[in-house]
């Protein structure tokens, strides 16, 4: 779709451009300078695993290009960075023109529903995995 | 129609809203005040006996009360008055203010729009944040922001730090180390604190966002939600002024008016963003630590970096 003119580069697409990198970059090298980790707060009082225990783990594995035990502390280890390359690249497209803003509240009822139950879908199940993960077998 | 609806300022009609306003005749009977009328409705009112000749008259411009009797644009022949204007809209269209001040820091000054504003999210979240433009740029509200997250925050480091100075177990948690890298720490910590409010406005709009679309409740675009956490991190970021309370309270009162606004400028119900936003906080806490990590990373990754350096171009 050829993009409204006006519209392009007028929203926070920039600054996402600019913040995701630096953001990944933070976090691998707080990892890879063996920084201290602080403990998940939900778990401690409740514990229970919260939807992105296991990702700091997941974090390090992807790091040392160990796809697989990514994938098995957490799922979302691969889901979110998988979901932020595509962001980033949608906002790159964004700046530069290739194509139009999305915007979460101006898409159609029915995509709504679609997409907003199978983000409930994915969370639920990963965070079925992490409690059957946590349970002493 | 767009006069209301786009908040722009007409100046030419705001001009003739105000003459028309200060021409107004303000009209009391036995002490009481019966209101503001235009000339040619005192014209009218004399005539059907709404008003009387006795009752007491006043405009802008007058020294002292009159009797309408004796009241100058009366006694004037009716085709000099100003005859009315169909342009200027009822009072019902007049555009309102934009919310909070710091919307208008052109007109009012940075300071006072600054003081205006933290009034306003602190005491009247609710008319504030339903009058905030819910598209007007990331700039403003970030810079808000960032000014008094970074004094509230500055005002945070300092009590720590005079509590760190002045409690011996405290001072032993810092393992040894020297009173001037200790100050030195806290000055670049307070000089990069910017960065860090930055990452959080973007990503803590980010996250917030998403749930309030996953529980229903975002209805309007992600730059409102960015602007309504903006100014009630901003505005009650400013409580950490207060000693030895300030921080709790802050935390208290950012939720206070985050929930609140964002409830406003939304249109949703209060139950919605209240679960959206403990939604983030439970199942998100690994993003939160994230994000602390990612700047921390970001300062500790470069300064290693920077040390490194140094050492190699000393050998």
């Amino acid at each position: 779709m050829k993009p409204d003119a006006a519209a392009a580069g007028q929203g926070p697409e920039l600054v996402w451009l600019v913040l995701l990198p630096a953001a990944v970059a933070g976090i691998a090298a707080w990892l890879l300078l063996g920084l201290p980790l602080p403990g998940c707060p939900f778990r401690g009082t409740t514990g229970l695993p919260c939807l992105t225990c296991g990702m700091t783990t997941g974090a390090r594995a992807l790091l040392a290009g160990e796809v697989a035990t990514a994938l098995q502390s957490n799922p979302l280890a691969i889901l979110l960075p998988a979901a932020l390359a595509a962001f980033w690249f949608y906002c790159l497209g964004v700046v530069a023109g290739w194509w139009a803003q999305v915007s979460l509240v101006a898409l159609p009822p029915r995509t709504t529903r679609i997409c907003r139950a199978a983000v409930w879908v994915v969370f639920g199940a990963i965070w079925i995995y992490l409690l059957t993960l946590a349970v002493p077998t | 129609m767009t006069r209301a609806a786009d908040f722009g300022i007409d100046w030419d009609w705001a001009a003739r809203y105000v003459w028309r306003t200060m021409s107004l005749i303000h009209i009391t009977r036995d002490r009481q005040p019966l209101g503001q009328f235009p000339l040619p409705e005192v014209r009218a009112g004399l005539a059907t006996g709404r008003f009387l000749a006795s009752d007491l008259a006043w405009r802008e411009g007058m020294g002292e009360w009159v009797p309408l009797s004796e009241l100058p644009d009366l006694l004037a022949p009716a085709q000099d008055a100003a005859p009315a204007d169909p342009a200027i809209p009822p009072a019902e269209l007049i555009p309102p203010q934009k919310e909070p001040a710091w919307e208008r820091r052109e007109d009012l000054g940075v300071v006072s729009a600054a003081i205006e504003s933290v009034r306003q999210v602190l005491t009247q979240p609710t008319a504030t944040f339903g009058r905030m433009p819910r598209e007007g740029g990331f700039g403003g509200p970030l810079t808000f922001n960032i000014l008094l997250a970074w004094i509230g925050s500055g005002a945070a480091m300092v009590y720590q730090a005079i509590w760190t100075l002045v409690n011996p177990d405290a001072m032993q948690e810092l393992e040894g180390l020297s009173m001037g890298m200790f100050w030195v720490l806290m000055l670049v910590a307070f000089i990069l604190l910017p960065l860090f409010f930055v990452f959080t406005a973007f990503v803590g709009a980010g996250i917030t966002h998403v749930f309030l679309w996953l529980v229903g409740a975002a209805r309007r675009p992600y730059e409102t939600t960015f602007r309504v956490l903006c100014y009630a991190h901003g505005a009650t970021s400013i409580l950490q002024l207060i000693p030895i309370c300030g921080g709790a309270v802050y935390a208290v009162w950012n939720l206070f008016a985050s929930v609140i606004g964002l409830a406003r400028a939304h249109e949703t119900e209060v139950w919605r963003v209240v679960a959206a936003v403990l939604l983030s906080v439970l199942l998100c806490c690994a993003a939160i630590v994230g994000l602390g990590m990612a700047v921390a990373g970001l300062i500790l990754g470069g300064g290693a970096a920077a040390i490194e350096a140094i050492e190699h171009s000393l050998e």
